[in-house]
Parts: C-alpha cells; sequence; structure tokens
C-alpha cells in the first residue's frame, strides 16, 4: 500500500519537523480502541505483549476480572471498555496487551489492559494538545488529559493515573 | 285293316306264322314225295327180282331142255341133271313168280299159262322123248321127236309168254320209274320251289318289315336328330297304325312343346320377360327352370338396371374422383422430387454434421482430457498457494513479532528519554519495516487465498467442467451416432421418397388410366343400361332409357372433394411424430 507507506513517512517526517520547532514534546504511544484512537505517555508503557491466556478470577470485580502472567509476575488486566464506560467487544487479531506501570499504595505495580491495536510511537507537541470540553457528561473527564490532532483525526490523550488508578471499593 | 295298320309284332307274328306254314306244308310235301319215292324204289326192285326171276326161270326151262337134249343126244343119265334140276328151278322160281305177281291178274294169268306149257311140254315132250330114250330101241325114235320139233312148239309158245310177261313187266317198271321220276320231281319241286318261294317270301316280307320299321325309325331318328341339332320347324306326325306311328306322333307333340317352350325362350331372348312359361306338368323342368329363369331374370334384369345406374353413375363421379387424384398424384409427384431433393440436401447436411460431430467428439474429448489436466494443476496451483499461505502466515507472523519487537523498542527508546533517541528512529524504521512486511504479506496472503478460493473454484469448475465435456463428449458421440444413423436414415427416406415418387407416378398414370377406364366404364354402364332396356321385366316396370337417368358428367375440375391441399412450394410437409416401420429400426436418443 503506497499511499499508507506515503502517509506514514509523511507522519514520521512532520513528527521530524515537528521536534526541532519545539522544546516541550512528549512520546505518546498511539492504540485503538473501538474505532477510537487513544494516546498514552510512553513512559507508563512497560511492555507490548501479544494478547495472553487470562485467568478470569472468579466473582471479580467487572472492571479487572481477569489476570495474566507477565514473565513470571501475576498482572490483573483491566477492562478499559468498562473503564471507558464502552460496549464489550470481541479480541481482534490487532489486539495487544500494554503492560502499563502504576503506582499503587505508593508502591510501582504493573497493569495490563487489552487494546484492539497499537499504531504508533509518536513524539508530540504538548502544546498542541487541547483540553477537553467540559460538556460532556458521558466521557469521565478526570480520564483524559486532552486531544491532540493527528492526521486529521483525533487522539484523546488518556491520563494514565486517573484511568489506571482503580477505584478502590 | 291293312298290313301297314298292324303292330310290329303282330306283323313279326304273321310273318313268322306264314314261313311255319310254308316250312311244314314243304315239309309234308317233301315227306310224301319221299315215301313215293321209296314205294317206287320198292316196286322196282320187286320187278326187278321178277325179271330176275322171269330170266332164272326160263333159264330153268331152258336147262331142262338142254339136259334132255344131251341125255338124247348122249343117252348119259347124266346129262338129265340139269333137265331135273331146271325142273326143281323152274318149281321155285314159278312159285316166287306166283307170290311176287299176286296182285297182277294177268300176269298170274300169264305165270299160269306159262307153268301149264312147261308142264305140257315136260309131260308130252320131255317125258316122252326121256322115256323113248330109256329104251334103246326107241333111242331113234326120240331123236326124231326132238328133230321134228315137237317140244319146239311149246318151247316157243314159252318164250312167248315169257316174253310178253318180261315185256309187262318191263312195262310196269317203266310205269314205276315215271312214278318215281314224278315223284323225285314233285319233292324237288317242292323243296326247291318251296325254298325259293320261302326265302323270296322271307326276303320281301323281311324288306318290308325292315323298311317299315328302318323307315319309321329313320324318320325318328332323323327327328331326334333335327331336334337334337335344335331344329324344332318339324312336322313329326304320322298315320302309321304301329308303334313307330304312336313314337312319331309323341314326337310330334315333343317338338310341339318344345316349340311351345322354345317360342317362350324366344319370347324370353326378345326381352319379353312379362309372361311365365306355361307349365305341362309338375315334371315339368324346362317350363319350371324357364319360369325360374324368368324370375331370376326379372330379378337379375331389375337388378342389373339399378346396378348399372349405380355403375354410371359411380364412374361418372369416380371419373371426377380419378382426375382429382390424377392431378393430386402429380403435385404429390411433383412434392416427393422436391422432398427429395431437400432429403439429398438433408443427406449431405447430416453428412456434414455427422463430420462436425465426429470432430467436436475428438475437441470434446480433447478438453475434457486438457480440462483434467488443467484440474489437476489448478490443485497443484492451490495446494502450492495453499503453502504460499502458511509460508506467509510465517512471514506474517514474524513481520507481526517484529512489529511487536519495533513497538516495544521504541516504547524503551522512548523511557531511555534522549540517549534512546536513535534507537527510536532504528525501531520506528524496523516497525516501519515490519509493517510494509506485514502489509506486503497481508495482501499476499490476501491474494494467495484470493487465488486458492479462485483456485478452488476454478478446480471446482474444472472438475465439473470435465464430466461436463466428458457428458458432452459422450452426447456428441451419441450425436456422431444419431447423425450417422440419421444420414442412414435419411438415405433410406430419400429412397424411400424415390420409390414413393415412383410409386405416385405409377399412382398418377394409374388415376389417369382410372380416369379413362371410368370414363369408358361409364359408357359401358350407359350401354348396359341402353342393353338391359331392351329387356321388359313387366309392361308397367319397363327400365328407363338410359340418357334419362344418367347424371350429368361432372368436370373433372368440380371434384374438389376432402382433397389435402397439396402445397406447391417447398418440400413436402413430413409427419414426424407418428412412428412408422422404418422409424422403429432407429433408436430414439432423447436428451
Amino acid at each position: 500500500m503506497p499511499q499508507s507507506t506515503q502517509t506514514v513517512a509523511s507522519a514520521g517526517a512532520k513528527v521530524h519537523q515537528l521536534t526541532p520547532a519545539k522544546s516541550e514534546t512528549e512520546t505518546l504511544l498511539i492504540f485503538k480502541l473501538s474505532e477510537q484512537t487513544f494516546g498514552i505517555e510512553v513512559e507508563r508503557v512497560s511492555e507490548i505483549m501479544d494478547p495472553q491466556n487470562t485467568a478470569r478470577v472468579p466473582n471479580a470485580d467487572p472492571l479487572a476480572p481477569t489476570l495474566i502472567n507477565v514473565r513470571g509476575s501475576i498482572v490483573p488486566v483491566l477492562d478499559l471498555r468498562n473503564r471507558l464506560g464502552m460496549k464489550p467487544a470481541p479480541q481482534k487479531h490487532t489486539s495487544r496487551m500494554l503492560v502499563i506501570d502504576i503506582t499503587l499504595n505508593d508502591e510501582p505495580c504493573k497493569l495490563a489492559v487489552m487494546v484492539d491495536e497499537v499504531e504508533d510511537v509518536i513524539e508530540a507537541v504538548t502544546e498542541d494538545l487541547v483540553s477537553v470540553p467540559e460538556l460532556g457528561i458521558r466521557w469521565p473527564a478526570d480520564c483524559f488529559r486532552g486531544v491532540s490532532k493527528r492526521q486529521d483525526k483525533l487522539v484523546i490523550l488518556l491520563e494514565a493515573s486517573n484511568v489506571f488508578a482503580l477505584p478502590t471499593h | 285293316m291293312s298290313f301297314g295298320t298292324l303292330s310290329i309284332g303282330r306283323k313279326f307274328g304273321l310273318t313268322f306264322t306264314s314261313l311255319v306254314l310254308i316250312s311244314v306244308i314243304m315239309s309234308a310235301v317233301s315227306f310224301l314225295s319221299l315215301n313215293e319215292i321209296k314205294n317206287q324204289d320198292e316196286w322196282t326192285t320187286k320187278t326187278y327180282e321178277i325179271l330176275e326171276a322171269t330170266d332164272e326161270m326160263l333159264a330153268s326151262v331152258v336147262n331142262q331142255e338142254t339136259g334132255m337134249r344131251g341125255f338124247l343126244i348122249s343117252g348119259e343119265d347124266e346129262f338129265l341133271e340139269p333137265f331135273i334140276e331146271g325142273q326143281a328151278a323152274f318149281q321155285e322160281h314159278m312159285e316166287f313168280l306166283m307170290t311176287a305177281t299176286i296182285d297182277d291178274l294177268p300176269q298170274q294169268e300169264l305165270l299160269r299159262r306159262l307153268s301149264a306149257t312147261e308142264e305140257k311140254w315136260r309131260t308130252t315132250v320131255a317125258d316122252v322123248q326121256i322115256g323113248l330114250m330109256r329104251s334103246f330101241a326107241t333111242r331113234e325114235q326120240a331123236r326124231e321127236s326132238e328133230s321134228s320139233g315137237a317140244g319146239k312148239k311149246y318151247m316157243d309158245s314159252f318164250r312167248a309168254l315169257t316174253g310178253e310177261f318180261y315185256e309187262e313187266e318191263a312195262n310196269l317198271l317203266a310205269i314205276h320209274s315215271v312214278a318215281k321220276d314224278n315223284a323225285k320231281g314233285l319233292a324237288n319241286l317242292v323243296i326247291f320251289g318251296g325254298s325259293s318261294a320261302l326265302v323270296l317270301f322271307a326276303i320281301v316280307v323281311g324288306w318290308l318289315l325292315t323298311r317299315s320299321i328302318s323307315q319309321g325309325l329313320t324318320q325318328a331318328v332323323t327327328i331326334v336328330r333335327e331336334v337334337a341339332r335344335g331344329n324344332l320347324e318339324l312336322n313329326a306326325k304320322s298315320d302309321r297304325g304301329d308303334e313307330i306311328g304312336t313314337l312319331l306322333n309323341a314326337m310330334d307333340t315333343m317338338v310341339n312343346d318344345l316349340q311351345d317352350m322354345s317360342a317362350a325362350a324366344e319370347q324370353i331372348a326378345d326381352g319379353d320377360l312379362s309372361n311365365d312359361v306355361r307349365e305341362r306338368s309338375v315334371d315339368d323342368r324346362l317350363a319350371l327352370a324357364l319360369n325360374a329363369m324368368l324370375v331370376k331374370l326379372r330379378d337379375v334384369i331389375t337388378n342389373a338396371t339399378n346396378s348399372a345406374n349405380n355403375v354410371a353413375e359411380a364412374a361418372d363421379s369416380m371419373s371426377g374422383t380419378s382426375e382429382a387424384l390424377s392431378s393430386g398424384a402429380s403435385s404429390q409427384a411433383a412434392a416427393a422430387e422436391e422432398a427429395s431433393a431437400s432429403i439429398e440436401e438433408m443427406t449431405a447436411n447430416i453428412s456434414q454434421t455427422a463430420d462436425n460431430a465426429g470432430q467436436t467428439e475428438k475437441i470434446a474429448t480433447k478438453s475434457a482430457a486438457d480440462a483434467k489436466a488443467s484440474g489437476d494443476a489448478v490443485e497443484k496451483a492451490v495446494t502450492a498457494m495453499k503453502t504460499i499461505a502458511d509460508k506467509i502466515n510465517i512471514i506474517q507472523e514474524i513481520a507481526r513479532q517484529t512489529d511487536l519487537l519495533a513497538l516495544n523498542a521504541a516504547v524503551e527508546a522512548a523511557r531511555a528519554g534522549a540517549h534512546g533517541k536513535g534507537f527510536a528512529v532504528v525501531a520506528s524504521e524496523v516497525r516501519k519495516l515490519a509493517e510494509r512486511s506485514q502489509t506486503a504479506a497481508a495482501e499476499i496472503s490476501q491474494l494467495s487465498g484470493e487465488t486458492v478460493d479462485a483456485s478452488s473454484e476454478a478446480g471446482r469448475m474444472l472438475e465439473s467442467l470435465v464430466p461436463n465435456i466428458q457428458h458432452t463428449a459422450d452426447l456428441v458421440q451419441e450425436i456422431s451416432a444419431a447423425t450417422r444413423e440419421q444420414n442412414v436414415g435419411a438415405e433410406q427416406i430419400n429412397q424411400a421418397i424415390r420409390e414413393l415418387d415412383r410409386v405416385i407416378q405409377r399412382n398418377a398414370s394409374a388415376a389417369q388410366q382410372s380416369a379413362t377406364t371410368s370414363h369408358e366404364l361409364a359408357g359401358q354402364a350407359t350401354e348396359l343400361q341402353e342393353v338391359i332396356s331392351y329387356f321388359r321385366v313387366a309392361d308397367s316396370d319397363r327400365p328407363a332409357p338410359a340418357h334419362a337417368r344418367r347424371p350429368a358428367p361432372r368436370a373433372p375440375a368440380a371434384a374438389s372433394a376432402p382433397r389435402k391441399p397439396v402445397k406447391v412450394g417447398k418440400g413436402v410437409e413430413l409427419d414426424m411424430t407418428s412412428e412408422d416401420e422404418l422409424d422403429k429400426e432407429f433408436e430414439r436418443y432423447a436428451s
């Protein structure tokens, strides 16, 4: 697909163009979930994995119903769709698991989420971020840091500390 | 009652009675004559005996004289023996003669005189002389006495008497001889004359009888022959009183009856069938037959008249029909020729088709083989594609993992901060490559999948194509066979049509002929009607003249009966739906 290759190249070029102009950049991992493009700070991402066999925890919270084994450590899998109030969808062949480093009770720990597709790792200018308008009540606003435009598509930057800060019961 | 009126039996009776009577008379007369002859014969014999006895008597007297003379001469006694013997012989003969002539008195008288003369001679002469002689002395006296002729007087008298007697007997002999001759003549006359008269009578009467019978019978035979010849203009009537007359009269009656019959038959021949024939008796088979014939003839003539009328009408209509048939047959012939030409063309086409079908069959077989090979090739291609797809999956997986690794590397590089910048670029490039690989692999995979699908589809299609082609080849083979048979069939049809053509032409000529014949038949029927009209069945039911009853002859063109319209255009209408014998020889290939 030469078109897409060119697009990717131009996107890359754009990133490279952006880099010398603006000093305040951050690296984002772009992924898709239910046809929606999301972004997350790459520092939060520990690892990108193929979907693993999950073990369902009986009577667990629907937010984190399953567990996986990541190189020997047991990591709970957060149902991001559930967290973001999206409808459940079946796993795709492009689905990946992101292992996210979070801090829980001041202790570093890991958490896995299933995404439909990992798109890219990009350099984004921080100033380009646009705050999410506080209009709708549908979106839990504390989960989003803002919206970035990327190739005429909106990338919603997730506020990792909130999104992955699981509400305690 | 003349002889002619007698019956034949009586005629024969009379004739034979006459013949018998004549014969009896003849026999009687002959018998009497013969008796007379016999009598006369007896008489003659007796007379001859008398004559002989007379001679011997004379001889005995002469012997006596001789003996006496011998004694007189010799004087010897031995010479006296003839004298003595002569005496005895004389007595003997005299007695015989006396007995023999006892019915003749003059002769008896003569004999007595002879006897007396002899005795006188003997007593007066002989005995005296002998006595004289015995004594020697008187011997000369005796001799003188003798020489004096004393005895001669007696001897002469004796001889004279003997001559007289002899003569008388000779006369008697002559009389008897004449009587015998008369009797003989009568007998001869009776025998020859009677026989001749008998023969003559027999001939005459036989001739008359024969002539009478033969004439009558000849007449009868002539009449019968004439009747047998069929000539009835005869008059057999006869006034004869005998059986032949009866026969001829009966024949005359028969001839008259036959003339009547003949007249009746002539009446029939003249065509008058109205009168019945008079029957002469219940046994009159001819009249019965003639009557039956009349009845039959009336029936037949009536029927024949009707039939002739019908035939005339039918012949007219048949003539029209035949002409129509003829023209139809001509059209048929033309149509059959066209059909023949069409069939020939069709045969050529069928041959072409057969060749084409054969080629098509070959092609189809080859196509089937090719398709099968193609199927195999496609199967191999599919297998290869599947292998490629498997391999591509591996590449895809590698690309995906590379992508994942590159993402992780990018993540790591990003987390490394400024130090990881270069690595991030590398990771990004690696990821791009991996993505391109993945895209390409996906495309290849998709393409190979599509190819596999297409190939599978092609394979399936080829697989289904092979039997189809095979089926096509089989069908084409069948078509080829059917076409060959069609070819044969078409040739046969052609032959049949040619035959049909000939038949039709024959039919046409036959129909033409039939038309002519029908015309002739109509003419013949008219003639027949005219001929039949000669007969008068009854005075009232006289067959009408033929011309009046004959329907007006129809024009040949008017025979537009249920005639199938013949297409003058190309070809003929062939009925392919119904099967005939020829069709049954062919197998029907129903597709």
